[in-house]
């Protein structure tokens, strides 16, 4: 019986992949060779044309190599003439030189306007996939060409793209004797990077607001550290609010109308609420222990948190509109410490911190604390901030290179397989990852 | 004559500026109450330089003066605590440091103090906020507990923003698992 019915699913898992085109890439699963694609320069008529040509083609080459998911050909071996392939490619030519894929496209200049078309083919079914046609203003190309590499890697993965997205992190200037730190905003790739405060006071734990025009970090400008809300256009900051202990730890609701945070009180630290609108207030946990890190559940209504009420740090959720007293439950059972959850913009996730001897890790887990599974382990490694697609993570790691600490922001896909060092000017830390465009 | 001496005094401003300014780094580690003796310091080199009787020194208000012995006799009594990885009552050792501190806080009604609590950097930084903030009230508490009035003493918690020591070894670690009594200015 167990036999058969191991014979069933073995069957159906292999059906199922027969029936998937080869192009699918199921990113949840363990990740298969990057599929080989061939990037034409797009089409042109003027010299002015010809420069953003470049400049696209380099953004979405970039894109798609930074993924893992795609190895760019080289356009050296290209047999075809890339002009024609937009109106039609000569499919035998690119699968000769292994292309799966051929992205191929025009542009046109209008005075302020950029106007690309793009076509996606799929080489072995000798088809065209994708045909898109994007306008944006002139300036805005580089974001033109992240939304393209986001249109690519939608039509592949069936995931949203986030090519197009911003990062807020905390950049560290190491002096002999201290540490320098300062909030940086730029580009996933690192382009349009920008400090956001001068470093004269020590700032942690910047986290976007949903519609990334706001962004809540801890300051330690006042006598008491206190969480702040800095508004990126205007450079305004304000203080969340007046509380008698230290605020830390905060994080927007997904819906942007919550910040949720930590409050001291006599050496312990509870959870709290705040409405963005009208200013209340509404505790969540309510004990003498240190409950922190809390981050809200796509649906808003329910918190998950790390306390160490059971001695050790582990992880709980709360349904938010429950009574105080009642108690939240446990998720996490594994030996060690589980610290730092960050809950999946799509719910199926939740990505912690695990310390157990002295070793730091990065972990997923779901809801009910079920299928626990570390995707990345350093010298130390923390605060993994999800994504817009919630298929990727971004984290804090601290390498060790002869004997000196190097703090860095890297990402990581939830397979585990491809993790990657992001370029920053200085070292880094405590990254949070901004929303996507609406396009 | 008079043009003499101011020259002269330039003179020595420039000097005593430009070795401030290389001193300070070495003394960030200690704080801001050493500059004062490193002041003291730089006219003796100057002395032996210049072969020059002349001393320069910051002038003190009468408050600083006050303060800066007070510190000292902090430093004498013992400023700070330590505690193991992870915990937030203070090592034994620590039980006596903080009856020295209590009677020097009860025969000083004047001053009140901040706790400091600190972390090593082997944990989340979220976390070891809470916890810095928990070393630090656990020494307030003892604190007032030995008749120190509750009013008089505030607490921060740094977690493990301000590292005793950038070192990574477990003596580091361990210097930087703290708490740290100072005196408000």
């Amino acid at each position: 019986m167990t036999n058969l019915s191991l014979f069933l699913i073995i069957s159906i898992f292999f059906i199922k992949n027969l029936w998937t085109a080869p192009l699918e890439i199921d990113v949840t699963k363990g990740v298969i060779e990057p599929i080989p694609v061939a990037i034409t320069k797009f089409n042109y008529k003027s010299i002015k044309e010809k420069l953003l040509s470049n400049n696209i083609f380099e953004v979405i080459s970039n894109d798609l190599n930074n993924s893992g998911l795609f190895r760019k050909i080289s356009n050296k071996a290209f047999l075809q003439n890339e002009e024609e392939v937009f109106f039609q490619p000569l499919f035998k030519d690119w699968s000769l030189i292994d292309a799966n894929l051929i992205i191929s496209g025009k542009i046109k200049i209008d005075e302020e306007k950029l106007l690309v078309n793009i076509k996606l083919w799929d080489v072995y079914r000798e088809k065209l996939i994708l045909s898109k046609k994007i306008e944006g203003i002139n300036n805005n190309w580089r974001v033109l060409a992240h939304i393209i590499s986001n249109l690519v890697y939608e039509r592949v993965t069936g995931e949203k793209g986030y090519f197009d997205t911003r990062l807020v992190y905390i950049a560290e200037e190491k002096n002999t004797n201290n540490i320098t730190k300062k909030i940086a905003v730029m580009d996933y790739d690192g382009n349009n990077h920008q400090y956001l405060t001068n470093g004269k006071n020590l700032v942690i734990t910047p986290r976007f607001s949903p519609d990334g025009k706001k962004i809540a970090y801890l300051s330690f400008s006042k006598k008491k550290p206190t969480v702040y809300l800095l508004d990126i256009i205007t450079k305004k900051e304000k203080v969340l609010g007046d509380f008698s202990g230290m605020s830390f730890a905060p994080r927007f609701s997904p819906n942007g109308e919550k910040i949720t945070f930590s409050l001291t009180k006599k050496g312990s630290s509870n959870i709290f609420i705040q409405d963005l609108n009208n200013n209340d207030i509404i505790q969540v946990t309510k004990n003498r222990h240190i409950n922190t890190s809390p981050s809200f559940s796509p649906n808003n209504d329910w918190l998950v948190f790390s306390s160490d009420r059971a001695g050790k740090q582990n992880l709980y959720i709360k349904k938010i509109d429950t009574r105080l007293t009642e108690k939240a439950k446990r998720i996490s059972y594994g030996e060690g410490n589980y610290a730092t959850p960050a809950w999946s913009p799509r719910g199926d996730y939740i990505a912690f911190t695990k310390t157990y001897r002295n070793e730091f890790y990065i972990g997923l887990m779901k809801q009910d604390g079920s299928g626990e599974r570390i995707i990345s382990k350093g010298y130390l490694t923390e605060s993994p901030s999800w994504s817009p697609n919630g298929r990727t993570l971004v984290f804090n790691k601290i390498t060790k290179k002869n004997n000196k600490l190097v703090s860095g922001i890297f990402t990581i896909d939830i397979t585990g397989n491809l993790e990657k060092k992001l370029i920053t000017p200085d070292e880094a830390s405590d990254p949070d990852w901004g929303p996507s465009i609406n396009y | 004559m008079y043009f003499f001496i101011k020259t002269y005094f330039l003179f020595f401003l420039i000097i005593i500026f430009t070795s401030c300014s290389s001193q300070n780094k070495k003394v960030l580690v200690e704080g801001g109450k050493s500059e004062v003796s490193t002041s003291i310091e730089e006219s003796d080199n100057l002395d032996k330089n210049n072969n020059q009787s002349i001393t320069v020194k910051d002038e003190l208000s009468e408050s600083e003066k006050i303060n800066k012995v007070l510190n000292e006799k902090l430093l004498e009594v013992g400023d700070r605590v330590f505690f193991d990885y992870d915990q937030s009552r203070f090592k034994t050792a620590g039980i006596e440091t903080l009856k020295r501190q209590a009677s020097f806080l009860v025969s000083n009604q004047d001053i009140t103090v901040t706790i400091e609590g600190h972390c090593d950097a082997r944990g989340t930084r979220e976390y070891n906020l809470a916890l810095g903030e928990r070393r630090a009230y656990s020494v307030k508490s003892f604190l007032t507990s030995l008749g120190v009035e509750e009013s008089r003493i505030s607490v921060i918690s740094f977690g493990k923003e301000k590292l005793q020591s950038l070192e990574n070894n477990e003596k580091a670690w361990s210097e930087s698992r703290t708490a740290i009594t100072t005196i408000n200015p």
